[in-house]
Parts: structure tokens; C-alpha cells; sequence
């Protein structure tokens, strides 16, 4: 057996993927408000949840629990149906609470102005990170508009993708 | 051998990774619709997955979940207006046709930057693109350059 057949060998016995989307919304507050993103369908398409990582939600309480100390990849897509008020700013936080001392951490992941009312807005991401077993992570999605925006819905607008790329 | 070196080596020899840019062509953005982005040269592509302008696109060979990530960037020619892109793809699975990675609006003459990622699982023979798409009232013309209008492909697992 070859380093790559090894390597695939690996890959095919370690299927730890956690793709979910959005279908059907919450509303996320204005004025600076960071709001766990709602997440309520497994995307199987991408990858599925298998192992069952991800608390669905239709509401706020969207979380992926991390099955192993290991390093991750992982990628978003969030945003709005509706538009905010002009000159207004939406950004997406990773926060992670760490299963080994319970404090949280947050980490920006972009901030994008909307100049105009006329117009809706996506925030795509992407973090490669080292988690610990147990720590719960969630991805907020937070804006200054001054008014409450409608989540984006749908399999193309709204998802996240967990992949471990190697235990630790 | 360890296994940091064993999977720095394994890494190095892992086919499917792929990288085009466009060199001297260039893609004139239609107002509404989504214009598929034009590629003339490949900068590695050991799996042969890359097809240039005209087909500018990524055939996936086997069964896996891929990593993709795209940029250009225009002036919008002193227009306001909204402009996005996406990731298209068509295939045997893919029930998600579209991607819609980058969204904002703008006002006067900035040059725009469309950048985004994402993880899909493919089987072999579904196709991915590059899209863009913008109701700014002008038709821009994209930038040239392997800094600004680039394609990248890479299989994170293969299932």
C-alpha cells in the first residue's frame, strides 16, 4: 500500500462531516446584535450529519458539538432576505464555548457594508481551526441595520460545512 | 517515517487539486443574469479536471467532498447597485444549482471584488462554475490576472 492509497484509507474511515442548512428562517435582530444563525436541515447533498454533530434549530439554538480533539475546516454562508437600512454593516462571529474550561470565544469572520436599502446581503466564510471533544460551536450572524432582517433560506443561500481534516 | 512526513508526503502526491486564472481573457458581466466567469490558463491540474474558456469549469472525478474558491474583480463603472456571485454546478447529484456566495451593494465608481468558498460533495462527472451575476446598470468587464480572476479546486475527502 502506497503514502496516498494510506492516506485515502484514512479519509474513508474517518467520515466526520456535518453539512446543514437553513429552510425555514428566524429573524435576526438589528443594532449590533450577534444571533446564533438558524440552521434546521441536514444537507445531505454535501455531506450529511452522520454522526449526528449538529443540534438543529429552527429557532436560535443551532450548535455543532465537536466529536474529537482534531483540526477542522469548516465554511458558511449566511445572510439576509431583507434589506437593512443604508450605510448599516453585517458581519458573521465564530463563537466557540471550550468543553475544557467553559469560557467562549468569538472570532470575526468578516464585516460588509450595505450602502443602500436596495439590496440583501450574504456573508461566506471559512475558518481552519483546532477544536477540543466537546466544544459547542455556533455561528452568529450580527448587523447595525437599526431593524430586524428575515435569515436567508435555502440550500444555496444558507449552510455550514464541518469537515475534520485530522484528529489530534 | 513519522507521521507528520508521512502526511506532508501523502499531501504532495494527492492528485486532485486544481488551479486556473484568467490571463488575458476577459467576462462582461449581463445585467440580471449570472455570467459564467472566463478562465484561459490552468495553473496545475495533475487530474486533468480543469476545462478552459469556453467551458470555464471543474468536472469532479471521483466521489468526494471538494473545497472550492473563486475571486474577480470589475469596476462598476460609477453605477449603484447590487451585485453577488455564485458557485453554479449541474451534475447526476447536485441538487443545489447555485450558490449564492457574495452579496452586498455599492454606490459610485469602486472596483468590486466577488470572492467566496464552498464545501460540496460531488460524484464523479458533476461539473462546477464560477458565476457572477449584478443589476449595477452597466456591463463591466472583469480584470485580468492571476491575482484577480482565479479558480481553485481541491478534494478535502474522498467518500
Amino acid at each position: 500500500m502506497d503514502d496516498l492509497q494510506l492516506l485515502l484509507l484514512e479519509q474513508q474511515n474517518n467520515p466526520v462531516v456535518a453539512a446543514v442548512w437553513n429552510n425555514t428562517g428566524a429573524n435576526l435582530p438589528g443594532v449590533g446584535s450577534n444571533t446564533v444563525f438558524p440552521f434546521d436541515n441536514v444537507s445531505a447533498s454535501t455531506g450529511g450529519d452522520a454522526n449526528a454533530n449538529f443540534t438543529l434549530s429552527a429557532s436560535t439554538a443551532a450548535q455543532y458539538v465537536a466529536p474529537v480533539t482534531g483540526l477542522y475546516f469548516m465554511a458558511f454562508n449566511v445572510g439576509t432576505t431583507t434589506s437593512g437600512t443604508a450605510n448599516s454593516w453585517f458581519q458573521t462571529v465564530v463563537q466557540v464555548v471550550s468543553a475544557v474550561t467553559g469560557t467562549a470565544e468569538v472570532y470575526n469572520c468578516g464585516r460588509r457594508p450595505m450602502f443602500s436599502t436596495n439590496g440583501t446581503m450574504r456573508c461566506n466564510g471559512a475558518r481552519l481551526i483546532k477544536f477540543y471533544q466537546g466544544d459547542v460551536v455556533t455561528i452568529l450572524f450580527g448587523n447595525n441595520s437599526g431593524t430586524t432582517n428575515a435569515a436567508a433560506t435555502g440550500e444555496g443561500e444558507a449552510w455550514a460545512t464541518f469537515v475534520l481534516m485530522r484528529p489530534l | 517515517m513519522d507521521a507528520i512526513t508521512l502526511s506532508n508526503l501523502t499531501l504532495q502526491n494527492h492528485a486532485i487539486k486544481a488551479r486556473m486564472y484568467a490571463q488575458t481573457v476577459t467576462t462582461t458581466l449581463a445585467q440580471t443574469d449570472a455570467t459564467v466567469i472566463r478562465f484561459d490558463t490552468i495553473d496545475y491540474d495533475p487530474s486533468g479536471c480543469l476545462s478552459l474558456d469556453p467551458t470555464n469549469g471543474f468536472t469532479a472525478p471521483v466521489n468526494g467532498i471538494y473545497l472550492f474558491c473563486a475571486h474577480t474583480a470589475y469596476n462598476c463603472g460609477g453605477t449603484s447597485g447590487t451585485h453577488f456571485s455564485n458557485f453554479g454546478m449541474s451534475g447526476s447529484s447536485a441538487t443545489v444549482f447555485r450558490h449564492d456566495i457574495h452579496r452586498a451593494t455599492n454606490i459610485g465608481a469602486l472596483t468590486l471584488g466577488e470572492h467566496g468558498i464552498i464545501v460540496q460533495r460531488l460524484v464523479p462527472g458533476d461539473f462546477v462554475n464560477f458565476q457572477v451575476a449584478q443589476f449595477l446598470g452597466t456591463t463591466p468587464t472583469t480584470y485580468t490576472g492571476s491575482q484577480y480572476t482565479w479558480f481553485e479546486a481541491y478534494m478535502l475527502r474522498q467518500l
